[in-house]
């Protein structure tokens, strides 16, 4: 049965058949008002196959978790017009499109800023760290149980649809990643654990070689002694296949032919290759030490640049959702000082960085990027120099997947306090990317219990940013 | 010399099959006795009544077989003075009237063995064509909503509705979807003065922009059905109207052979004693759609797959099942049985399903196969080299059943089916480990459980009635994870009655029939749990308070405690209902008790439950073999809810000891236990075994070196091996939770880490001590192979090995590359 989506041109059957990227759809659709009928698209479809053009890029999504809850005033919904103890101690500046400011430490953003857009009212109603995670992860409430670390989510996130649906198109590489390890909400909840996200374990932070877990030979062997052994192997391996009508040795057969690509091959071991980027490039993100949180009571501030250069390389080699932890911008305490000296100057540089390497590498149009975190911080600066949660209103900046650059969606009030205009759930930020990926929203799992959930509950795409 | 036995195989089976064929045609072919067409006489009140007629042929052989969709029909009026038009009009067997009339309708097929028509026939009455009918919007209109998919839970039925627009899920509450359509959306929903310009009949049909597309044609009865509503009004009917008690299907229960079609026909008897065909309005789900389909009509149809499907059947909160058995069309030979010779009365009742589908069990597994099995099996440790020599070298006719009791007196035994507890009863250190006390001290008192062979039903009784500190009772740590009475009731019900009611929190079960007030009533034996403060900080107590009640959220009454279709308890002052819950439930005659525990073992055993999954027992999900479960189920009870006599009944079995390799018989069944199902290791079983084969046994955090990964008592313990191999969460009380799904994170760790590499390495490793002992290569072979698979190398494997190790520069890289090449055999991380 095929499905109707709204605000789309056709159905989703429909352009998967057409296999035809969004804007040359909408191209296509406008031509089929004026008389071009089905068969006709087909046909123009299958010749644009047989020429000499490569096949058009598989979406993808890279989400850069801001975890701790950025304060909106700090990075791009400042309020220069309010009062000192709302406006806080930064300023806004101009940017390079008229009518949008951001704080005034975010310069090469500023410059950019025809390339992404900012989401100003987001909103939901949960202050907890790890429960707004789920909530912006996986679209649902949270379970009330969260754990403080680890996924703890009760509802598959994101990336664990993704993994559902694409890991078998593509079987040499890993449909979803995240950089380094999994974060509250990126769980596979009950899809089960092969829709966990495949972890780096290894982190671009960290100092020294970059070795994801299992990719590179052990100690002491080597590629030539793994092949004798997989010789071996098959010579030993003898339990008859047909034993398994559940296609589980199988699939272990599958596994072990693809681990094998990967340790004698190129193509996920180059993806994973964060070494083999020329220093400009990796300089051009940042390589910006660590800061420090200066007294227990502060957030520091990983020196995850790098791991946004990472998410670059893997989209580029296919993977389908990349998440980034970019964490911790929890600032309770002289947040201003952790954001001066910490998270912006390397926020300014790596995000820029990112939009513009995907952008000289043709990669933006099919690669979306989401900037967010789980919620955004009061208004009102605290006793402490600092913000506190406050999921009444945040924003998220988005570039690529065929975006519309240098818009500004919805808007919160004078205060930085609550949505003023066009306000937009976390669910509608999904289902934007879901869009994007060609994923539909009502398509339902069951969980453990058997009950049949759809990927979202609620949410439409964010239309205001492609028109 | 493998081609020419392949082609070898190829002409043999060539010549079986002309045999096969031989014998059929020799048997006289079966011809039709009696065409039967039901039902015989039917009576139409109104123009909206269709009726499906099933037509049936009776064949010599015994078997039925249906022609509705096949047969030819005709029509005479009975009474010559009605209109020369026909009264009634016949496709595919469904009959709709056109006027007032009685016709006699005569259904044929021609029958190719006798050489001549069989002909059967039925009575049609139609009365009031003409006189419309006041519908009412419960009994017409839902029904369409719901079969259309309006009210699913994807669309408007869910809790948000659909852009504004929200039917309640399934129309379990009409006078809610009465007041969405009619009275809200500023009344353009519906529109009687233009009825086609409803905005409900616009967007179904497609008109205008829908976001569920089109799901009503403008020419179908269901428009019309809609469109006449809104002609009338929008009559809601009055509550005095008939209502749906009860749903039946026709036939319930058939034996198709392979691509077969059968009809369905599905009858509503009404609270006024009327029925109704309701063929065309109720809705179909295959369960086994690998082995039956069925379209939306009621048109069932069998695969290619050998086995029992059922569908399920759902109207207006109503379920009914028919039931298919799919034989297998090939003829057996006639010593396909003589290797089984039935042992107890699981093998008895395996045996008549396999004669009644028509397949035949595998060879018998051998003593090697056996001895890994059990072990593996019932206590998720795999046998040492010597195990295996001793048990094959007792040729006493009872060594197996010696074996078995001797692996359940095991300390291994306790642990392993602790650990699956665990999960479970979600013995889970979720905030750190200043939980750790409490998961130590439950994970501790299952273990012991398991050890004493604690029967069944005291095991649950003490979880469901837990109270005080947990250091007195540790099993109040169920509590902490189960905590409030929605938890209670799901992990209750799911876990222990195998029964998933959690639909019902909020709605009325849409495949069951649990209304909110069956699940309200059973929380309500949780009525007056307490928790505080316990004995140490990040510790609760349980407590009873004297009072207090239930009430069911949505009509806010009070809900006296009551059992799933049980009885109704009332409230004492000072006494804890969660008593007569552990009675209601651990009584002989519950319903659900026995048989889901005796499917979960049973499942754990032979691969597969016969229910599937296990704790999913519902009408609308029957068992596979419902005997062999409910002999089952009485063998539990008549044993006094004995566990270990559970296990040991069912692996003494023949069934359990069939060989895992599908024969000609049996290459596709899956679901009856014609051979041995095989499975993939728990995470937790393949890291102790891997230590086992190793030598080098996993160092975990905070334990004693030496402690298995069976032994960990809660998920917590940081290990990447366990997580990467889908050790369970502990977050559900659903056994699928724990993962034996293959990934590539799983088999690169296999093949490619340091951690595994430096086990086989390791200093004082089996490859180490194999080396520094005086064994020969053959010997040393031999016992690798003992390690890993249980069993002694074929003399091919043996030479091989022996070569391979022999003829290497490096010996100790040789046999690394050997221990390593077994650790990543599919014979070694599957049970089979």
């Amino acid at each position: 049965m095929s499905r109707l989506k709204n605000n789309r041109a056709g159905c989703l059957e429909f352009r998967k058949l057409l296999g035809m990227e969004r804007r040359s759809f909408l191209k296509a659709g406008l031509l089929g008002l004026a008389g071009l009928s089905l068969s006709d698209l087909l046909k123009a479809e299958s010749t644009s196959l047989t020429s000499a053009r490569a096949p058009s890029r598989q979406n993808s999504v890279i989400i850069l978790w801001m975890r701790g809850g950025p304060s909106q005033h700090e990075t791009w919904d400042p309020k220069p017009d309010a009062p000192i103890e709302y406006r806080g101690e930064f300023g806004a500046m101009r940017t390079k499109v008229p009518g949008i400011q951001i704080c005034d430490l975010l310069p090469m953003s500023a410059g950019i800023m025809d390339k992404w857009s900012i989401i100003r009212s987001l909103h939901h109603a949960d202050a907890g760290h790890s429960s707004g995670d789920q909530i912006c992860f996986t679209g649902y409430p949270a379970a009330p149980e969260a754990a403080a670390e680890g996924p703890g989510n009760i509802m598959p996130s994101c990336g664990s649809i993704v993994a559902h649906q694409f890991q078998r198109k593509n079987p040499k590489l890993p449909a979803y990643v995240v950089i380094p390890k999994m974060l509250p909400g990126t769980g596979a909840a009950y899809l089960g654990q092969r829709c966990n996200p495949f972890e780096t374990i290894a982190d671009p932070a960290k100092d020294g070689l970059f070795r994801v877990p299992n990719f590179a030979l052990p100690a002491g062997i080597s590629l030539q002694r793994l092949d004798d052994r997989r010789a071996l192997l098959e010579g030993i391996d003898n339990l008859r296949r047909d034993v398994d009508q559940a296609g589980q040795i199988e699939a272990v057969d599958q596994f072990q032919q693809r681990a094998w690509d990967i340790l004698s091959g190129k193509e996920a071991r180059e993806a994973f290759d964060l070494d083999a980027e020329p220093r400009s490039i990796r300089e051009r993100y940042g390589i910006i030490p660590e800061f420090k949180a200066p007294t227990p009571d502060r957030c520091g501030v990983p020196a995850w640049s790098q791991r946004m250069l990472l998410a670059r390389r893997l989209v580029e080699a296919g993977v389908r959702l990349v998440t980034v932890d970019v964490r911790w911008w929890d600032t309770h305490v002289q947040g201003f000082d952790t954001m001066r000296n910490g998270f912006l100057p390397r926020w300014d540089r790596a995000y820029t960085a990112l939009i513009e390497d995907l952008d000289q590498r043709g990669l933006l149009d099919s690669t979306m990027v989401i900037a967010w975190g789980e919620f955004g911080r009061t208004p009102r600066v605290n006793a402490n120099a600092g913000r506190d949660h406050w999921p009444n209103v945040f924003s998220a900046a988005v570039a690529g997947g065929g975006i519309q650059g240098g818009r500004a969606i919805g808007s919160s009030d004078a205060k930085g306090g609550e949505p003023d205009s066009n306000p937009k759930t976390p669910q509608d930020l999904l289902a934007t990317m879901y869009r994007h990926l060609g994923i539909d929203t009502t398509a339902q799992y069951a969980d453990h219990a058997g009950r049949p959930h759809p990927v979202l509950p609620f949410g439409n795409p964010i239309n205001e940013l492609f028109n | 010399m493998f081609k020419v036995l392949r082609i070898l195989s190829l002409v043999l089976g060539l010549l079986g099959q002309n045999g096969l064929s031989v014998s059929r045609s020799s048997a006289a072919p079966a011809q039709v006795t009696l065409l039967s067409v039901d039902p015989p006489e039917v009576v139409l009140t109104s123009s909206d009544q269709t009726v499906q007629l099933v037509v049936t042929l009776q064949m010599s052989d015994g078997g039925l077989r249906d022609v509705t969709h096949s047969a030819e029909y005709s029509t005479s009026e009975i009474d010559p003075e009605s209109p020369t038009r026909s009264a009634i009009e016949i496709v595919r067997g469904r009959v709709t009237p056109q006027g007032d009339g009685e016709v006699s309708v005569c259904a044929s097929v021609f029958d190719p063995v006798q050489n001549k028509k069989v002909t059967g026939f039925a009575k049609v009455t139609v009365r009031d064509y003409s006189q419309e009918r006041s519908l009412n919007f419960a009994n017409d209109i839902v029904p369409l909503l719901t079969k259309n998919g309006c009210n699913s839970g994807g669309c408007h039925g869910k809790a948000s509705g659909q852009n504004g627009f929200h039917l309640s899920l399934l129309g379990f509450e009409p006078d809610f979807d009465y007041d969405a359509l009619v009275r809200e959306g500023r009344g353009r929903r519906v529109f009687p003065a233009a009825p086609d310009q409803s905005l409900l009949l616009r967007k179904a049909s497609g008109q205008i922009p829908h976001g569920g597309g089109q799901r009503l044609d403008m020419q179908s009865d269901a428009y019309r059905l809609l469109r006449r509503w809104i002609v009338q009004g929008m009559p809601k009917g009055s509550t005095n109207d008939p209502k749906v008690v009860r749903i039946e299907v026709f036939p319930r229960e058939r034996i198709l052979q392979g691509g077969d079609l059968q009809q369905l026909r599905v009858v509503a008897y009404h609270s006024d004693g009327s029925l109704q065909d309701i063929t065309r309005q109720a809705e179909y789900k295959s369960q086994q759609p690998d082995i039956l389909k069925v379209d939306t009509e009621g048109g069932m149809s069998s695969l290619e797959r050998t086995g029992e499907g059922a569908v399920m059947i759902r109207y207006m909160g109503l379920v009914d099942v028919a039931r298919v058995t799919v034989p297998s069309n090939q003829s057996l030979p006639s010593d396909a049985y003589a290797h089984f010779e039935p042992k107890d009365f699981i093998d008895v009742l395996v045996m008549q399903k396999w004669r009644k589908l028509g397949i035949a069990p595998s060879p018998a597994c051998s003593d090697e196969e056996f001895v890994r099995r059990a072990f593996l099996d019932a206590i998720g440790t795999l046998p040492t080299p010597e195990e295996v020599r001793q048990f094959l070298a007792d040729q006493s006719p009872s060594r197996r059943e010696k074996l078995v009791d001797q692996i359940l007196e095991r300390s291994e035994y306790a642990s392993y089916w602790a650990n699956s507890w665990g999960d479970l009863l979600r013995n889970k250190r979720r905030y750190g480990d200043g939980y750790k006390r409490g998961t130590f001290a439950f994970a501790a008192w299952i273990k012991n459980a398991f050890a004493q062979n604690m029967p069944y039903d005291q095991f649950v009784r003490a979880i469901l009635t837990a109270q005080g500190n947990v250091s007195d009772n540790p099993p109040v740590v169920w509590y902490r994870e189960v905590r409030n009475q929605v938890h209670q009731v799901n992990d209750t019900s799911q876990l222990f009655l195998g029964t998933r009611v959690a639909c019902a929190n909020c709605h009325h079960h849409p495949y069951e029939r649990w209304s909110q007030d069956d699940y309200w009533g059973f929380a309500a034996f949780y009525a007056r749990l307490g928790n505080k403060q316990g004995e140490v900080a990040n510790e609760q107590a349980i407590f009873v308070k004297k009072e207090g009640e239930t009430r069911q959220p949505r009509s806010h009454k009070v809900v006296k405690p009551k059992g799933l279709g049980g009885p109704e308890y009332d409230y004492v002052r000072g006494e804890d209902p969660r008593q007569k819950l552990a009675e209601w439930m651990t009584a002989p005659d519950n319903p659900y008790f026995a048989k889901a525990i005796v499917n979960r073992s049973w499942a754990h055993f032979m691969g597969v439950g016969l229910v599937e999954a296990v704790d999913d027992l519902r009408t609308t999900n029957p068992p596979s073999n419902p005997q062999l479960l409910d002999a089952l189920a009485k063998d539990f009870i008549l044993h006094k809810f004995d566990l270990k006599q559970l296990v040991r009944t069912i692996m003494l079995s023949r069934a359990y000891a069939l060989s895992s390799i599908p024969t000609p018989y049996n290459a596709t069944d899956r679901q009856n236990y014609s051979r041995y199902t095989p499975k993939r290791l728990s995470a937790e079983a393949l890291l102790d075994a891997i230590g086992a084969v190793t030598g080098s046994m996993e160092k975990f955090n905070g334990f004693p070196s030496g402690t298995r990964a069976l032994e960990l008592p809660d998920e917590a313990v940081n290990n990447y091996f366990l997580d990467v191999f889908g050790r369970s969460q502990r977050e559900t009380p659903c056994e699928c939770e724990r993962s034996y799904a293959p990934n590539l994170a799983q088999i690169l760790h296999l093949m490619n880490s340091p951690e595994i590499q430096s086990k086989i390495a390791h200093e004082k490793g089996c490859v180490s001590q194999l080396l520094k002992s005086d064994k020969s290569n053959n010997q040393i072979v031999e016992e690798l192979y003992l390690r890993a698979f249980a069993r002694f190398p074929r003399p091919d494997e043996f030479n091989d090995a022996v070569a391979l190790v022999a003829s290497a520069k490096d010996r100790k890289s040789a046999l690394e590359d050997f221990e390593w090449t077994l650790l990543n055999a599919k014979e070694f991380l599957f049970n089979h």
